[in-house]
């Protein structure tokens, strides 16, 4: 039997969807048009809670207030921005969205620098062009145009990757609802449920950064690295556990603590302080989504490669090395903090005398 | 509770109880009101309709031998109580302050621990004054009429305490009843249901009621309770005192008046409706010590009310509070209230160059109101309206609300006063320390000799140090004083404007030390160099501040540690190093600065290549600076430890080709000082750094950064003498032109002896240029070599002398 990799938000959690509609039921929950949950659904079905005594898994962590208006803003008619450095979940909450409200996450325009204005507006058919003539099914539509044409709620994908002329493009989708069709003199006019969440990652270099005209017409949802060491230790358990589910590895029984000091390091040095103690940061991002690639990789290691099931201090420090140091600068923050920090805590010697080999 | 009496229940700095409470006011038509204030404003308060009286203000009720010691009462347009005395005075009816006198509390206060301190103290009363200062909660203990503000000072007690239960408290169990109405906060509750309506009687009635079931169950789980820690005891019992004192008022007020409304915290309400036996009360309330107290108004600002009260339920937003009861006022609904908030938002955004156009400010109402709608709130409050902000208005992006967040939500009011109101605390304090120190407030100009080994002088010299930190120049210092002499002259003359600094500096605390020591801290928050913060912890011994240069210490740990500016670090060490070396007769601290500079000089030496490389010419100079400084600092500390990681790091940036030439030179000899490298050593880098193949201004440059200082080496090192004298003399011409303006600034430096003690030398021709091929080599081998490159040069094969060739190749 095949199995998929990962299967959609919408198909995943089937069962609560259909128990939080059954609540938006119970309780008459106002529903703005084509939402297949209330706004209200909506928040629970992504912060989690508690539905008819039956519990709603969190889904994305510590950010209830920035769902609240992310939510909020999908009820005016306003697109959403999620916007934030990489690594802190906006794809992730961009698919939960999706799959709350229109119950359908797959309508996404991944935005790459060599995009064109066909893949964000329509296309031609040109075999049918040509053989039949140029009629409305001649159009290859675009998952934007599906989204219009169904009123549901379309993706965008790294928005700001995206050539400054074709992200232009969505400015009258946005502000009229209509995508205007001049070869056929006709007009795609939006249908209610519609509209558009595109995510962007400001530490990128080399990004076309967002016209006025067209960032007015974003509510922006800044998503930041997260605020306490037991939500972030959360996000990184529950992945683990997830990708380990996935390959079918056993999860080492060093794997909480482990975490645990990954996610301490990071802290400390994106805040740039330990303890009492103040220290330089270095460049890098230093995200979540970076210590879950260091554990993994580490139990990757230790589950192919190492004579032990455990997780050796020596695989984190090849991954903590890679994630810290991106600059030449890095280097020195980093031995700083060997020096200041790691090598004053009994616990993280073996750790120090790892990373000390290759820093 | 009857016909007779109408009791309620506010907030303090409520802005929707305020307006709710007129609307109840005019309605009940009182002839007298009790109001939950000290017995002592009793007199005071009616000043508060006179002329010129803009609130905010406070109301300060102090203890005249230590005025620090203190109850603050600040009221604003938008507090009920302030609402409540306005309506008393324009309606002619009596008021009545009914709460426990301040005289009492603060008579509870004096616990037996500070007595022991105090009777150890030497007799003298500037010391009691510090003492007193130090122990500095006695304020702030009572300095809000807000009980909560109690119960989290209790809270921390508790936590440092760690067999202590904590007490149940008001906030748990209305965290209770707001979690029934689905709110995490029962903060952010009350704000939704209680100050953002503008209610009326019923609003109070129904209050009554969900207090009396809150504090059913606070009594019920206090009554559970058996151990109290002594703290906890004490906090009972003077809530108990109060209660019993405002009901012990309430029943003499009976028998005067026939409608009285009583205006009190909203938790006191059950209280005061409780049958209790005048006996009962009067037992709690017997045998209590008053203390005379004085009442002083001083005139507030929005700021200080957001800062010093601190407490969770209330004014951490004033300017929000005002809007909200103005608007209140004008009956105008959520929508309008929040259309007029967001576009004040909108125009202190423009101020500060951020674009912010009338449909922004459309976008953001839209969302704040159906934010509001989403969290189930009636109408928007200042949460949902910065989160819309920030989504609309500023992409997101929480800078521009930091930075225009103390005008828009804290806001700039200030309050004023009437002229004829009576003198401040801090004015009381200072005449009271002019007249202790035998000084005299003189128009005329006045010379001022100071001993400091001795206490009255050292004092004098602390006074006026403390008053020009407030910007009260009442002395100038005549001479640089070095903090290591013992003589400062000051010339005095007292000025009638220093009024109003004193006005100003009243603010800040209630006498000179506390002011003086406040307006440092704030300083220090602002100042992220550390060169800053070292010469604020000097100005703070200087005045004799220690409790300001422990957090400053602390702060300079912070910054320190994560500065980029190695240059600022470097040249900031000697003047602290040296504060650390007097610091001993001015109490410092010293463990804790041993830990800062251990920090610094970590990260000062780890970092010092890369700080030094790819500077242009004036910034090399600049680092040498910083250098020579620390190189001092260094030698003054004399630590092994750091010795090496000073050699380590000159080692390193001595041969680091991306360093200016000058740097390599000066870091060269402080190397050699510091016997990181041999005589030897030096001589060959000072060869290869002149030899002819380096560039005349490089070499000059390296030249220039050893012989920095470095006068006696010239002199009495033989070697270095010649190698020196070599070089000169091989230069070119135009090189010797080109090099002179550099070695003029080099030997301008040492002095005029030293220079003719170095012309005398040259004068006698010691210099030899043979004393170099003194030393071992090999004739032959040369001869092979030269024979070599003759043939290379086309010189045929002559062979050539090495002896005719010198040194110069």
């Amino acid at each position: 039997m095949k199995e998929q990799i990962k299967p959609l938000a919408e198909q995943r959690f089937e069962d609560e969807i259909r128990l939080l509609q059954a609540w938006d039921e119970a309780n008459q929950h106002p529903k703005p048009p084509r939402w297949q949950l209330s706004p209200k659904a909506v928040v629970r079905f992504i912060c989690g809670g508690e539905v008819n005594g039956q519990p709603i898994q969190c889904k994305y962590f510590g950010a209830d207030r920035q769902v609240e208006v992310a939510v909020a803003t999908l009820t005016t008619d306003r697109a959403l921005l999620l916007y934030g450095p990489p690594g802190t979940g906006k794809s992730t909450l961009s698919e939960l969205l999706a799959a709350g409200i229109s119950g359908n996450s797959q309508l996404i325009v991944q935005g790459t620098a060599g995009i064109s204005e066909e893949k964000v507006l329509y296309e031609w058919d040109y075999a049918h062009r040509l053989s039949k003539g140029t009629d409305i099914n001649a159009l290859v539509k675009t998952p934007i145009f599906r989204a219009m044409e169904d009123g549901a709620i379309a993706r965008v994908e790294e928005l700001t990757r995206i050539p400054s002329d074709v992200q232009d493009a969505l400015i009258t989708i946005l502000s009229e609802k209509m995508m205007p069709i001049p070869e056929l003199n006709e007009v795609v006019m939006a249908n209610r449920g519609f509209n558009i969440i595109a995510t962007a990652n400001d530490k990128d270099k080399g990004v076309n950064d967002l016209s006025k005209a067209l960032s007015r017409r974003f509510n922006t949802v800044r998503l930041e690295l997260p605020t306490d060491a037991e939500t972030e230790t959360q996000i990184v358990r529950s992945n683990i556990d997830k990708l380990c589910r996935g390959q079918s590895l056993p999860v080492p029984t060093n794997t909480d603590a482990e975490i645990r000091r990954v996610v301490k390091i990071f802290r400390e040095l994106r805040e740039g302080q330990a303890g009492t103690e103040k220290l330089e940061k270095p460049s890098a991002t230093m995200s979540p989504a970076e210590a879950i690639s260091v554990v993994s990789q580490a139990i990757n290691m230790a589950a192919y490669l190492g004579d032990n099931p455990q997780i050796d201090a020596s695989h984190i420090a090849n991954g903590l090395e890679g994630v810290v140091v991106k600059e030449a600068e890095d280097r020195q923050v980093f031995r700083n903090y060997l020096d200041r920090v790691l090598k004053t805590r009994a616990a993280d010697r073996d750790l120090e005398a790892a990373l000390r080999a290759i820093v | 509770m009857d016909d007779q009496v109408a009791l309620l229940g506010i907030r303090h700095h409520g802005p929707g109880c305020a307006h709710a409470l007129r609307l109840a006011l005019q309605q009940l038509q009182p002839d007298v009101i009790l109001l939950e204030g000290a017995e002592e404003l009793d007199s005071s308060w009616p000043l508060m309709a006179s002329a010129g009286m803009k609130p905010p203000v406070a109301q300060l009720v102090y203890d005249p031998k230590q005025p620090q010691r203190c109850v603050i009462y600040p009221w604003a347009e938008f507090s009920p109580e302030w609402q409540a005395m306005r309506y008393a005075s324009e309606q002619g009816i009596p008021l009545r302050m009914i709460d426990l006198p301040a005289g009492i509390r603060l008579a509870a206060e004096d616990n037996p621990e500070k007595a022991d301190a105090d009777a150890n103290s030497e007799p003298d009363t500037q010391a009691d004054a510090q003492a007193a200062a130090t122990s500095e909660p006695v304020s702030a203990d009572v300095s809000e009429a807000e009980e909560e503000l109690a119960e989290e000072e209790l809270a921390e007690e508790e936590q440092a305490d760690e067999y202590a239960e904590p007490l149940p408290n008001s906030s748990q169990m209305l965290d209770r009843i707001s979690a029934s109405a689905g709110f995490a906060d029962h903060e952010v509750w009350w704000d939704a249901s209680i100050e953002r309506h503008s209610g009326n009687l019923a609003m109070f009635e129904a209050l009554q009621e969900l207090m009396t079931e809150a504090r059913n169950q606070y009594e019920q789980e206090l009554q559970q309770r058996e151990h109290f820690t002594p703290a906890q005891q004490q906090h009972l019992q003077l809530e108990q005192q109060r209660e019993a004192w405002m009901r012990t008022q309430l029943r003499k007020a009976r028998k005067e008046f026939q409608r009285i409304v009583v205006i009190c915290g909203a938790w006191h309400v059950p209280a005061l409706a409780a049958k209790v036996a005048v006996k009962d009360d009067n037992a709690v309330l017997k045998g209590l010590k008053k203390q005379k107290l004085e009442v002083a108004w001083v005139p507030y600002n929005f700021q200080r009310l957001s800062q010093d009260s601190g407490y969770g339920a209330g004014v951490e937003s004033p300017a929000w509070y005002q809007h909200l009861f103005s608007h209140h006022q004008s009956g105008s609904d959520a929508e309008q209230t929040s259309i007029q908030w967001l576009i004040r938002t909108a125009g202190i955004l423009r101020q500060h160059g951020f674009d912010c156009s009338s449909a922004h400010v459309i976008e953001a109402v839209r969302l704040a109101m159906n934010l509001a709608a989403l969290r189930g709130q009636a109408t928007p409050g200042l949460q949902e309206m910065l989160d819309a902000t920030r989504s609309v208005m500023t992409e997101g992006r929480q800078g521009p609300l930091d930075q225009i967040f103390d005008r828009l939500v804290i806001g700039d009011c200030l309050g004023e006063l009437p002229a004829e109101i009576p003198s401040l605390p801090i004015e009381q304090d200072l005449d009271a320390e002019i007249r202790r120190l035998r000084l005299k407030k003189l128009s005329t100009q006045e010379l001022l000799s100071l001993d400091l080994r001795k206490d009255s002088g050292l004092e004098r010299s602390q006074l006026l140090h403390r008053l020009q930190v407030l910007d009260i120049p009442w002395g100038k210092h005549r001479h640089s004083s070095g903090t290591g002499t013992f003589k400062e002259d000051w010339l005095l003359q007292w000025q009638p404007e220093f009024a109003i600094s004193l006005l100003d500096a009243s603010l800040l605390g209630n006498t000179v030390l506390l002011a003086s020591q406040k307006r440092l801290v704030e300083q220090l928050a602002d100042s992220q160099q550390v060169a800053d913060v070292v010469e604020l912890i000097n100005r703070m011994l200087l005045c004799h501040l220690p409790d300001a240069v422990h957090s400053a210490v602390e702060h300079l740990q912070s910054i320190a540690a994560v500065s980029a500016d190695l240059q600022d670090m470097m040249s900031a060490l000697l003047p602290l190093v040296q504060l650390m070396r007097y610091g001993s007769v001015r109490k410092l601290d010293a463990d804790a600065l041993d830990h800062v500079v251990d920090s610094m000089i970590i990260r000062i030496c780890n970092g010092l290549t890369s700080a030094s490389a790819c500077l242009d010419r004036d910034s090399s100079y600049r680092m040498l600076e910083a250098m020579e400084a620390l190189h001092s600092a260094i030698k003054l500390l004399d630590s092994p430890d750091y010795n090496q990681r000073w050699i380590q790091a000159l080692a390193d940036v001595s041969v680091f080709d991306g360093v200016h030439a000058v740097l390599r030179g000066r870091s060269s000899r402080m190397l050699h000082d510091q016997q990181g490298i041999s005589d030897e050593t030096l001589n060959q880098r000072f060869r290869l750094n002149v030899s002819a193949c380096a560039d005349p201004e490089q070499a000059a440059a390296w030249v220039e950064g050893l012989l920095l200082n470095a006068a006696a080496a010239v002199l009495y090192d033989d070697v270095l003498f010649s190698l020196l004298d070599d070089w000169l003399m091989q230069l070119a011409d135009d090189d010797y032109l080109r090099v002179l303006p550099m070695l003029r600034r080099s030997l301008s430096e040492f002095s005029s002896t030293e220079l003719q003690q170095i012309g005398d030398r040259v004068l006698q021709g010691s210099h030899s240029s043979h004393d170099l091929l003194a030393c071992d080599y090999s004739d032959e081998l040369a001869q092979q070599a030269i024979a070599t490159l003759s043939r290379l040069l086309g010189l045929g094969s002559t062979p050539i002398s090495a002896a005719t060739t010198g040194v110069t190749p």
